[in-house]
């Protein structure tokens, strides 16, 4: 199957590249697209050679290139929200370059959109499962206590799930949080929450553009089983300072953008810090007036456009919540991310971005009194990476990605430090741990006929395991389920960077679409996707202080295939955009653990873990409604999420955690008048699945909850639904000041969402000669309507 | 880790987001029958008891059926070889024996100079349940138990996190040498035993909770053990209630027990405190109760243990000196 697959990757590569050889001579039109207000690149800005019929779109850094037989031809670019723009260019004797500065559209939306002949992007490109959520977007929608979130938005997306308020990360089509790629100016960034899943660790002011890819992933991303969230910060403005900011219930924000050389270098910085322990500093008593409790996040940028073949990004991050109590008690954790590209023109038809980052995701928790007793405990997981990437625009109908990624990871699972009466223990912790991931990739998308387009692709990843580092081999469980012990004497000790196990995976990658006119089109795909890092969580919402592991000569990478089949239709000019896929992915070697399983610092993690197997499927409804005084979407989603584990729910398929039968979410934006705008959000999502006890027997006076049948997620709590509103009020100004004023109900109608249902005694003291009285308990995290005003300014 | 948990979940309310918990009723399926075997046995020259029952549904409060005219033995398998025989002539489900003499108590197994186990750890003593067609069987052993040096009382004055001024008792005991000593630490207030979930004292070598660190051991408990000789405040207390006051009196015994019965508690303790945002999916407690034939398979749960206790009490007769050092 697999062999066939390349075969017809190769045959289907060779007749595309075999177009060239009838063709005549061919000339190139290639530029940038950037906002005429600020200098942005513009992503995904579509550019058409209006005789042809043909074109392309800017790249994530508002690139395009364009090959056509030598003439006169007509560019229209066009970006919805923005004045299109038609240029003449002459390609009878040369290439061109032409970047292009186009206007934010000052009139109503709908005045200004041209109806084009071609039907809008998401019908027309060949990519599906594809989510993109534009900053405009994200920031009308209604949110927790006014804070606007990336993360909470796409979760509002078809094939996008959440298990609740105060669950870190997300979950897509059927994946755990782990499975998702979180890129932040391709950087991966590996929690990305803020207080667990309340508030998301991206500034809004920052971001520019959002996109999730859930299905048919390209070749040029890799290193996770379900999708990709790729969030592109801001560059900063070439033009002239402005900032913005805004003050709200949790965060106070800050965005300062400026060029330093106009059109050559220009920043950006943002800031926000939540401010709820300045607000309580007057009411802490002595012992607890130097507590800190709070988290932020500074995302900053520079952009240095050094001539018109080179440009040099560095982007910076640093996020990071804090919670200490005194001396007592200390918690923190957060993201570093650093990273630098370079955009190369080789020619006018090749692309070359390199990137090179670091990234650092690491945790603390301190207890105690370091004079008398007290104890320190901190995890790490870092990357050194580097990622060059080239672009090739062959030709009108091809264009070709080729590329490399190696990252270095170094993991710090655990370490501790006690101290008990006064002296220091020993030092204890789980060794470092090094692997080695890389790949390399080509990729080509192709224009076969007007109708038919393909997108494929090949990577081939590998991780491995290094030392320095002493390997153990476990012996067999006795039974399926059961945790296995290390065999004595199996130790073998590598030295540093040392290989121990190799891992190699063949990831093809593949999308085709048949558009039958302007307005419709099927498109299918298939992606096989490979994870080496695993996160070792096995709680309800995972926690921060979870820990990321690689893949060792006992663990073996996560796997999984997935094939998607998609229809798209739009309607009345591309106002309405619907589509409708359905999707199933098979999932191998997945991560799990056995019962009882001892996560946090265990030297013998490894004999603590099982791998099971998980399929995921499901039908994805979107209807949306681009434009107009009025727009939204609805969408819903019917899926299944399965795991199978010997040992488990008696080797069953089991509803995994995140398993939703249905999910559907309506988004809705109204513009009342200039100065009013009106949106609402509504969930409606099936309960999660749970296990529930039937049974219960006396020990020692205690009464443990019971489950004779051994029957993993046999329950389901009760339905979440939710309604969310928000108004923001913008009195018009004719100085520079813009500011607006945001009013957010979240939770409308003060409904107690259950987050998880637990079984539990009564924790209080009981009678003497009594068994506890147990009772079941429902936790909701945000159990009341909760309403904020916050002002937002931009100048 | 969990109390972390739950200051988290207090900031979260603190941030004006009411998370809150409600009691629910739940319809829960009946699940299959099974029998229940509670033998905790131990050293002292005193009543042994093992308590036979059935599995109950989770809701049912009153106590579970008893398991009347089973056949109780535990032999001992290192030394006498001699078999005792529990009964339950009154009918109640707790079968007991009673040693003749001090002589006649159940014996510490004892280590090596150098902490090894031997071939009697956890197999010094065999207990087999019979009835009717079903017979179950299991293995212990009573291992070594450290003294108690002192039980040190202090004052401590009201904060932010403890509202009142309260007397807080520390427990000072050494660890031996060598790993995997296990204790279950069991306090007395006032002769009511602590017996809140919260309450369960597990200790592997010196920390509560598993400890696969092969350094930390044979020193003094750390401070969370030390101080599990404090009771917990009910819920809707606040922490109002000092934990000691003059004129209570404080009993406290320190239990060896096996890593299976380590085990077995912990897991029960989890079990019953699984709940929050971070709880990893509920898992039955598992059991050291053997069956002996096919028919007994799937039949039983339950825990077979040894105990050595070391004892101490007090009664509190004047204000303990203040101590400003104890983080509360």
């Amino acid at each position: 199957m697999k062999v066939k697959l390349i075969l017809l990757l190769l045959c289907v590569g060779i007749l595309g590249l075999s177009q060239n050889i009838y063709a005549q001579t061919n000339r190139t039109v290639s530029g940038y697209v950037m906002d005429a207000s600020n200098g942005e690149a513009l992503i995904g800005v579509t550019v058409l050679v209006k005789e042809l019929n043909a074109g392309g779109v800017t790249n994530p850094y508002g690139f395009y290139s364009i090959t056509v037989p030598e003439g006169e031809y007509t560019l229209i670019y066009r970006y919805l929200g923005y004045e299109t723009i038609q240029k003449s260019v002459d390609l009878t004797e040369q290439n061109q370059r032409f970047d292009i500065r186009i206007s934010e559209a000052t009139e109503q939306l709908e005045e200004v959109i041209v109806t084009g002949e071609r039907a809008d992007v998401n019908v027309s490109q060949v990519a599906m499962s594809v989510e993109k959520l534009g900053i405009e977007t994200i920031t009308k929608m209604p949110a927790l206590l006014g804070e606007v979130d990336v993360v909470k938005s796409i979760q509002l997306l078809p094939g996008v799930s959440t298990v609740g308020e105060g669950a870190s990360g997300f979950n897509v089509r059927g994946g755990g949080v782990d499975q998702n790629l979180v890129l932040l100016d391709e950087s991966p960034v590996f929690n990305s929450s803020h207080l667990f899943g309340l508030f998301s660790v991206f500034n809004p002011d920052a971001i520019k553009d959002v996109k999730l890819i859930k299905g048919g992933i390209p070749a040029q991303y890799g290193g996770r089983l379900s999708s990709l969230l790729d969030v592109r910060m801001k560059e900063g403005n070439s033009q002239k300072f402005s900032a913005q900011g805004g003050v709200g219930a949790i965060f106070s924000r800050l965005t300062l953008e400026a060029p330093i050389i106009k059109d050559k270098l220009s920043f950006i910085v943002a800031g926000r810090r939540s401010y709820i322990d300045v607000l309580a500093k007057p009411f802490l008593s002595d012992d607890l007036s130097n507590s800190v409790f709070n988290f932020y996040d500074l995302t900053s940028k520079v952009n240095w456009n050094i001539n018109d073949k080179n440009k040099v990004f560095l982007s910076a991050y640093l996020g990071r919540d804090r919670f200490e109590a005194a001396d007592l008690f200390g918690s923190n954790w957060g993201n570093r991310t650093l990273s630098l590209r370079w955009n190369h023109l080789a020619s006018e038809k090749m692309f070359i971005n390199t990137t090179a980052y670091y990234s650092n995701y690491d945790y603390r928790l301190e207890v105690g009194n370091p004079e008398e007793d007290a104890f320190d405990w901190k995890a790490n997981i870092q990357t050194y990476s580097v990622k060059p990437e080239m672009t090739y625009y062959l030709n009108a109908n091809n264009t070709m990605t080729i590329g490399a990624r190696a990252t270095l990871y170094e993991f710090a699972p655990g370490e501790t430090a006690a101290i008990v009466a006064g002296q220091q223990l020993p030092p204890f912790g789980m060794p470092l741990m090094y692997g080695l991931e890389s790949g390399v990739f080509v990729g080509n998308e192709q224009k076969v006929t007007d109708a038919l387009s393909l997108q494929y692709g090949l990577r081939l990843s590998s991780f491995t395991y290094m030392g320095e580092a002493t390997t153990l081999e476990y012996a067999d469980a006795e039974e399926p389920g059961t945790r296995r012990q290390p065999i004595e004497g199996s130790e073998v000790v590598y030295d540093k960077w040392e290989p121990i196990t190799t891992y190699s995976n063949l990831e093809p990658r593949f999308s085709v679409k048949y558009q039958f006119n302007e307005l419709s089109s099927i498109k299918a795909s298939y992606n096989r996707m490979a994870q080496y890092i695993h996160l070792i969580s096995n709680t309800t919402a995972s926690s921060p202080l979870d820990i990321w592991y690689p893949s060792t000569n006992n663990v073996r990478p996560e796997l999984a295939d997935q094939v998607a089949l998609g229809y798209f239709r739009n309607f009345k000019d591309n106002m309405y955009e619907a589509s409708v896929e359905v999707y199933y992915k098979d999932m191998r070697q997945l991560v799990d653990f056995v019962v009882g399983a001892d996560l946090l610092l265990n030297t013998y993690l490894e004999g603590d873990l099982m791998e099971g197997i998980g399929r995921a499927y499901g039908t994805e409804w979107y209807l949306k409604k681009t434009r107009g005084k009025f727009n939204g979407w609805i969408s819903y989603t019917l899926s299944r999420s399965e795991r199978k584990t010997m040992g488990i729910n008696n080797d069953e398929w089991y509803a995994a955690r995140f398993d939703q039968t249905h999910n559907l979410s309506l988004v809705a934006i109204y513009e009342l008048s200039k100065k009013w705008n009106v949106s609402s959000n509504f969930t409606l999502i099936s309960g999660t699945p749970a296990s529930f006890p039937s049974s219960t027997y006396e020990i020692q006076g205690y009464s443990p909850a019971h489950n004779p049948s051994n029957m993993r997620n046999n329950y389901r709590i009760p339905a979440y639904h939710r309604l969310d509103l928000s108004i923001t009020y913008d009195p018009e100004s004719k100085r520079r000041w813009d500011g607006e004023w945001v009013l957010s109900i979240y939770n409308v109608y003060n409904r107690r969402n259950p987050f998880s249902i637990y079984f539990q005694p009564n924790a209080d003291r009981r009678p003497e000669n009594v068994v506890t009285d147990n009772q079941a308990v429902q936790l909701s995290i945000i159990g009341s309507i909760v309403p904020s005003i916050s002002y937002n300014f931009k100048f | 880790m969990r109390k972390y948990y739950s200051i988290y979940i207090g900031l979260i309310a603190l941030l004006g987001l009411a998370s809150c918990e409600d009691i629910v009723e739940i319809d829960l399926e009946e699940g299959e029958t099974q029998f229940v075997v509670d033998a905790f046995i131990n050293n002292q020259f005193k009543e042994q008891q093992i308590r036979l029952s059935y599995t109950k549904p989770y809701f049912q409060s009153s106590r579970a059926d008893a398991v009347v005219g089973a056949t109780v033995t535990v032999e001992e398998l290192n030394g006498s070889g001699r078999v005792l025989s529990f009964t339950d002539p009154d009918e109640d489900g707790i079968y007991t024996w009673m040693p003749a003499s001090e002589a006649d108590t159940l014996m510490i197994h004892a280590r090596t100079a150098e902490g090894v186990k031997g071939d009697f750890y956890e197999n010094q003593y065999r207990l087999e349940v019979q009835h009717g067609e079903y017979t179950f069987e299991s293995y212990t052993s009573i291992e070594r138990v450290p003294s108690i040096d002192s039980l040190k009382l202090v004052t401590v004055e009201a904060s932010l996190f403890f509202p009142v001024e309260t007397i807080v008792g520390e427990l000072w005991a050494t660890d031996f040498q060598g790993k995997d000593d296990f204790y279950w630490l069991k306090t007395w207030k006032n002769g009511r035993l602590l017996d809140k979930v919260q309450e369960i004292v597990l200790v592997h070598d010196i920390i509560p909770g598993l400890n696969n660190n092969p350094l930390s051991d044979g020193t003094p408990f750390i401070p969370p053990v030390r101080l599990g000789v404090n009771p917990t405040a009910d819920a809707d207390d606040a922490f109002n209630t000092p934990f000691y006051e003059v004129g209570d009196s404080i009993y406290v015994e320190l239990h060896s027990i096996t890593g299976t019965g380590f085990n077995f508690m912990s897991e029960m303790q989890s079990n019953m405190s699984n709940g929050g945002l971070f709880a990893p999916p509920i898992v039955n407690v598992p059991t050291n109760i053997i069956p002996m034939n096919e028919k007994s398979e799937g039949k039983v749960v339950g825990i077979f243990c040894g105990s050595a206790i070391s004892t101490i009490g007090v009664k509190i007769t004047e204000q303990p000196p203040k101590d400003d050092s104890f983080g509360f």
